[in-house]
């Protein structure tokens, strides 16, 4: 199925895909990394709804940090 | 004592500066050591995993943003780039998310020629926001009305341009500020955007005004560690000049050597 990853379109095989599947896939688990948040669709997902929420065909994943800005 | 509080909480300085635009994380830091600021505005962008490895990395931005956290400033994450009430409440709701605040300086952009901001989308976001527990500071034009709009929703200050964002013109509408501070006597007012010598942060703070928010103006500077000195020492000349009451302009000349 396909997906918008940070923009960018992604396709990934086809199966049950929750937001914490999806996010190891890419490996934003690993150590060393800053923190950091993800929307679904425009919705703010919590660390701990990870796991339950399902990622669908042509839905929106974006992860984002800290930038500098006035 | 003159403290500045607002929404409750004691903010350390009547100088706030941006993070944005210095040539390193490094002179980014020194300015902020410099300015001792009592907000360090901050944003989100998408990231991908390289840049999440190099924002936990030794000397990175972030690392230099929580010191000085850490040290007292508070953290003042935008919204910045939305042009959507709805865009600017997701925005909001990851900053809260991920720098476990509820201070959200709120800027809904109108126009991407001059980034005025979209006064109608900020009502909109703002008092959703609130009724999420946000503390909204928002960015809006000198517009007596839209103020004191933003103010009955239950903004804790209102924060309206001196000149469009990075172009450090000035008080353009010195007239209609002072008015805002002579209509809204009990308001918080901070003169955001536009500021671009410390001649002009001092002017507003003249005026009456209880913060000034800047970031071009330091990081654009010649030497800019030192220029955040100049703002540092020119609000405090400001707001004590505010408190001590100028004298009054007078037509004649007078001597002030009472010769007899």
């Amino acid at each position: 199925m396909k997906i918008k990853f940070n923009n960018d379109s992604v396709e990934l095989h086809q199966g049950n895909w929750t937001l914490y599947d999806l996010l190891a896939h890419f490996g934003f688990f690993q150590t060393g990394l800053a923190d950091f948040v993800v929307a679904h669709n425009g919705v703010l997902i919590s660390k701990t709804a990870y796991a339950k929420t399902l990622v669908n065909e042509n839905d929106a994943i974006d992860v984002l940090s800290v930038i500098t800005g006035g | 004592m003159d403290k500045l509080i607002i929404a409750n909480e004691i903010i350390p300085s009547r100088l706030w500066v941006g993070s944005g635009l210095y040539q390193s994380p490094a002179q980014m830091h020194e300015v902020l050591t410099q300015a001792e600021p009592g907000f360090i505005t901050l944003s989100l962008k998408k990231q991908s995993l390289t840049e999440l490895q190099q924002l936990k990395s030794e000397g990175s931005i972030w690392q230099y943003l929580q010191l000085h956290a850490q040290q007292g400033a508070k953290l003042l994450p935008n919204t910045a780039a939305c042009f959507t009430a709805k865009e600017a409440i997701l925005q909001a709701q990851l900053s809260r998310e991920i720098f476990k605040t509820d201070w959200i300086k709120l800027e809904v952009i109108g126009d991407k020629r001059n980034l005025q901001p979209h006064n109608a989308q900020t009502l909109i976001a703002a008092q959703e926001l609130i009724a999420q527990g946000f503390k909204v500071l928002p960015y809006c034009t000198e517009d007596l009305i839209v103020c004191e709009e933003l103010l009955r929703l239950g903004c804790p200050a209102v924060m309206p341009w001196a000149a469009p964002i990075g172009t450090g013109l000035g008080l353009l509408n010195p007239y209609q500020l002072g008015q805002l501070r002579t209509y809204l006597p009990e308001a918080i007012l901070v003169v955001d955007a536009g500021i671009g010598k410390p001649s002009h942060a001092l002017a507003a703070m003249e005026l009456g005004y209880d913060a000034v928010l800047l970031n071009t103006a330091c990081a654009r500077a010649q030497q800019p560690v030192l220029m955040a000195e100049a703002f540092k020492q020119a609000v405090q000349a400001g707001r004590l000049s505010y408190r001590a009451g100028a004298m009054p302009k007078q037509q004649q000349a007078q001597p002030s050597t009472l010769a007899g």
